[in-house]
């Protein structure tokens, strides 16, 4: 049964991704010769320096934004926690205290809420999701009020890859006068995101989710958006991040983005390819299977479903075993796996969360990878409900 | 994997022996104060971290298991309920019983292992016929032999005890040493590892069970009060320490009566007990000694052994020492011993 080989087939593009030849190329140099303080006077600063802003300028068209509205920061949660706090903050001094977001936001949004409310004196109140994940406009309408500070929805959810509607609520929240934020770290890359066309006021990114560096991360703020800095020093990143800024990390993101962006007419069709067939053949394969998330709404490269009658990580262990990375969605500190929070909230029974599987296609995933989960899947399903009483 | 030098070490010469072999660390267990969770002690992160590290450095792969559910319905919860009865309960033996070698072997079959290992100071000898022996360790100042009597000769089969086959901790920190390991020298943990450094059982009964631990009486043989405890589950029986200035002769905790929230104490002589009444038996073998066989009792956790004459019974077995055993404590374990091969054992009954 045990056999670590590692022909590996990874399926678990949510996770992190390998980082894109393109994007290694372009940091080198920044990692070799080029490795002045992009803030220095002389020219080998002023390398770095031009690093960052033509990463800066590549990365805000990748994604219809202006340079000056770009924020490199060290991650997507560092990204998340800037927009929430910074934001917050920023609104309190008007007298805007509440803050709307589901709770099926990332850990770094939700749990930067819930610190906000805890000791900061802003009102969190939770918007309700459908089973698939989706939050309704309507739902958002009614709960806006003139102490509202901002409204939290991601673009598409990291689990169950549940696309929001982020656009209409965000004109909603426009004609309020609302802030509205998007973590947009698993969109980018995935589905076409245009800050303009969404109308966001805040927008987060993150690297290594599409072929980057990990370690670097983005924010988008609106030309006119206050925002009060979380980190204090040199004043970097028009005071909004400060701390040396990390070239090789910018230009590697970048280099990623106008890849990703670049191949959206094209990648995005594969992979639901891939996606629909694995789920086609797994639905035949094994039974009491449910799919997770919107049935059309959703990130082309992801699928979770549930298994009934299996806890998520025995399976995976055993996947492991075959060579096949998935996840089951979101794991903690220890590296131990909890029943998902985002099902959770879902309103998704224990019995059905508990049996949650994330399968996450990629650039690098062939139809090798789908047949290897086609083939390894099914029976370690079967083994994995036999042993259960 | 604890973490701990032991398990590491025994990890390493499982893969010595040619095993395939995967690392895994139970989280049993969460400290509530933030500051516990991140430091010293075991389930904790720095735990964890350990054990990783040493997987790392052995090159097996390691995992982290949730065993929080079971671990509390199996061994924390019964540990109260025992302490809030007035009785002194030895939780190692069910969590090797229904954890270990309970719910990790069931969830070690699933995933196509043969066997678990650990890094028990035991023994486990194989007959000619396939049948298990669980013996002591050869280091007896460590042996541990007496919280695994509980386990049959399906959990023996399964056990690999590579620890127990050494005569000191230090040919263990040796090994440990050979192999670079970084715990190497990490002190021994001998705390119940959810009660905590510095933390008593009863701290543990007085969180979840507020009410069951509570002011009451210490009162004589004759039931004249001498003295007020702060809490059965602060006492166990043999114990001296802790009773307060009650008189100049010492006294001893002969007997907790849960009913009346009462500490008996008496003199030393009042702690010999001729025999013993043991409940929810288990024998390695699958098969009871007979009525009148003499074998040796240990009473309590690295206790010495009790000549004694085996009755069976209803409930589990009967025990009649040769000589008065002291400070038998109701809720511990008898563990039956010839020379050293474990026949079995039980949970001592009040009566």
């Amino acid at each position: 049964m045990r056999s670590y080989h590692y022909l590996m087939h990874y399926l678990d593009y949510a996770a992190t991704s390998p980082i894109l030849p393109e994007a290694r190329e372009a940091m080198l140099p920044f990692l070799t010769d080029a490795w002045g303080n992009p803030s220095s006077i002389y020219s080998r600063g002023r390398e770095a320096r031009k690093g960052i802003d033509e990463a800066r300028e590549k990365l805000a068209l990748a994604i219809g934004a202006s340079p000056e509205e770009i924020v490199f920061t060290g991650g997507g949660t560092e990204a998340d926690n800037l927009a929430v706090k910074g934001a917050a903050w920023a609104q309190a001094s008007q007298g805007r205290r509440h803050i709307l977001l589901p709770k099926i936001e990332h850990h770094a949004v939700l749990d930067s809420a819930t610190w906000l409310s805890a000791s900061q004196g802003f009102e969190v109140e939770i918007l309700p999701v459908d089973e698939t994940g989706f939050v309704s406009p309507s739902e958002v309408g009614q709960r806006l009020r003139d102490d509202t500070a901002l409204v939290c929805l991601m673009l598409a959810n990291n689990e169950i890859g549940t696309i929001e509607p982020v656009a209409e609520i965000a004109a909603l929240c426009r004609d309020r006068g609302v802030l509205l934020f998007t973590d947009a770290v698993q969109a980018l890359g995935k589905i076409d995101v245009d800050v303009r066309g969404l109308g966001v006021d805040l927008a987060a990114f993150s690297a290594h989710k599409i072929g980057g560096p990990k370690g670097t991360g983005a924010l988008y703020v609106r030309r006119g958006v206050k925002l009060i800095p979380t980190t204090h020093g040199g004043g970097q990143e028009r005071g909004r991040r400060s701390g040396t800024e990390n070239p090789a990390g910018a230009v590697g993101f970048a280099a990623a983005a106008e890849i990703v962006t670049g191949e959206l007419e094209t990648e995005p069709d594969r992979w639901r390819g891939l996606r629909d067939r694995m789920w086609a053949g797994l639905r035949d394969l094994i039974g009491d299977l449910r799919l997770n998330g919107h049935a059309s709404e959703r990130l082309p490269h992801n699928l979770n479903i549930s298994v009934r009658g299996v806890v998520g990580e025995d399976v995976l262990l055993m996947l492991d075993a075959k060579g096949i990375c998935a996840s089951t969605g979101s794991a903690c500190q220890s590296g131990s796996v909890e029943p998902s929070y985002v099902l959770g909230a879902c309103g998704i029974p224990k019995a059905w969360a508990q049996g949650a599987l994330r399968l996450t296609v990629g650039r690098g995933t062939t139809d090798s990878d789908i047949d290897a989960v086609l083939n390894e899947l099914p029976p370690i399903v079967e083994r994995v409900r036999s042993f259960k009483r | 994997m604890s973490g701990g030098v032991d398990s590491s070490v025994a990890a390493a010469l499982a893969v010595r022996e040619g095993h395939e072999v995967v690392g895994a660390t139970l989280k049993q267990w969460e400290f509530p104060e933030e500051e516990a969770r991140l430091t010293k002690g075991c389930c904790t992160l720095d735990a964890v971290a350990d054990a990783r590290r040493a997987a790392d450095v052995i090159g097996i792969p390691h995992y982290t298991f949730d065993f929080r559910e079971t671990f509390a319905a199996q061994v924390v919860d019964p540990f109260v309920d025992d302490y809030a009865k007035g009785l002194t309960p030895n939780p190692c033996i069910r969590c090797n019983e229904l954890v270990r070698f309970g719910a990790l072997a069931d969830k070690a079959r699933m995933l196509g292992f043969d066997g678990i290992v650990t890094g028990h100071y035991a023994r486990v000898v194989s007959e000619a016929d396939g049948r298990k022996r669980l013996l002591r360790a050869r280091n007896a100042d460590k042996d541990q032999s007496y919280v695994l009597y509980a386990l049959g000769q399906s959990a023996l089969a399964m056990a690999f005890f590579p620890i127990g086959e050494h005569s000191s901790k230090d040919e263990v920190r040796a090994i440990a040493r050979d192999h670079a390991l970084p715990n190497a020298d990490r002190e021994d943990s001998l705390e119940v590892c959810f009660v905590g450094e510095g933390r008593r059982p009863g701290d543990v009964v007085a969180e979840k069970v507020p009410v069951a631990v509570r002011r009451g009486p210490i009162v004589d043989d004759a039931g004249a009060v001498v003295g007020e405890h702060r809490g059965l589950a602060y006492y166990t029986v043999g114990q001296r320490r802790g009773l307060g200035s009650i008189s100049t002769e010492p006294h001893y905790v002969t007997r907790i009566d849960a009913d009346r929230n009462a500490i008996v104490v008496g003199t030393e002589e009042s702690l010999g007990r001729c025999e013993l009444r043991a409940q929810r038996p288990r024998f390695v073998s699958g098969d009871r000694p007979g009525d009148g066989e003499r074998l040796d009792a240990v009473v309590r956790y690295r206790g010495e052994p009790v000549p004694a004459a085996f009755f069976g019974s209803e409930e589990g077995f009967r025990l009649e020492f040769e000589r008065p055993a002291r400070a038998i404590a109701p809720g511990q374990a008898a563990v039956l011993y010839r020379g050293d091969e474990v026949i079995g054992g039980g949970t001592i009954t009040g009566r």
